[in-house]
């Protein structure tokens, strides 16, 4: 399957933060436990699955600096639990722009972002029940949280692959 | 002189706004509507110089908005602002009589170069 490239997420998510976002790939195992966000696309026209799973309060940050919220007030708004609704909106399109450098081949379109725990983990499962690509990287950006992230792919495009 | 900005995203409908200004335009006035739905019974009201839409969204997708328009003979210039690039959405939506498709992330000076030949003497 080909991937999206460390130097693709950065130069996009530097172009849509404003800030100068460094990813590199990374060896770390994706822990799917808990603190976790995840977006959930369809790769059309084939209409497999993809799914990318972030450390929350790394897609918070990317949320946040989009909307030019301080890291301060993003941890902030962390703390109460769940994000609030307008940086929840921010970090679904964080989530919907980063569908473009997704793959290289196909059209991945943002389904949904599922950020609770539970949910989270039996999509992580579900997706990595059968033999997957796994693409992970690792991203900071200056004056804010950095992370981990993954991109998942079926490494087989069956018909009831989807999540 | 108003702009219709349909997006289910709030960011994104005022990431679009502060963009505008910055490239320059100002005296104009936003109209939101969240989806194709909500943008046509905006419309029932409300006449702008342009339209600026996303391309996935709930209820009403951006091109079957645009579609609905054309057939109904409304001919108000049209753009999409998405995150879909390909040419295939490209070529889908200038088919069906969109002026402009600026994919996301956008600077500013790629909405002004969009948008004036559009707005140019308003």
């Amino acid at each position: 399957m080909p991937k999206g490239t460390a130097f693709d997420f950065g130069r996009i998510l530097s172009d849509l933060t404003g800030k100068r976002v460094t990813v590199t790939q990374s060896s770390t195992p994706f822990e799917s436990s808990k603190n976790k966000a995840y977006g959930v696309f369809d790769v059309f026209p084939e209409r497999f699955p993809a799914l990318l799973g972030a450390d929350l309060p790394l897609l918070a940050s990317l949320g946040g600096a989009l909307m030019g919220m301080p890291d301060a007030l993003i941890r902030s708004s962390l703390s109460d639990g769940e994000p609030n609704d307008a940086l929840k909106d921010a970090m679904h399109e964080v989530l919907n722009i980063l569908s473009s450098v997704l793959l290289s081949e196909g059209r991945p379109v943002l389904r949904a972002m599922e950020l609770r725990e539970q949910r989270g983990f039996l999509l992580f499962s579900e997706m990595t029940r059968r033999p997957t690509y796994q693409n992970k990287f690792s991203v900071t950006l200056p004056g804010y949280t950095g992370g981990e992230m993954v991109v998942i792919t079926p490494a087989s495009r069956l018909p009831d692959d989807s999540l | 002189m108003e702009l219709l900005l349909v997006d289910d995203s709030r960011t994104m409908r005022m990431l679009v706004q502060r963009a505008i200004r910055q490239a320059g335009f100002n005296g104009i006035t936003f109209i939101e509507a969240e989806n194709g739905i909500d943008a046509l019974q905006k419309l029932t009201t409300h006449s702008p110089k342009l339209i600026l839409s996303d391309w996935n969204m709930p209820e009403m997708s951006g091109i079957d908005f645009l579609r609905n328009l054309r057939s109904q003979n409304i001919r108000i210039p049209f753009g999409f602002i998405t995150s879909e690039g390909s040419k295939e959405i490209r070529d889908l939506a200038m088919h069906a009589g969109a002026d402009f498709l600026l994919t996301k992330p956008f600077t500013p000076e790629d909405v002004y170069s969009s948008l004036h030949p559009l707005l140019e003497g308003n």
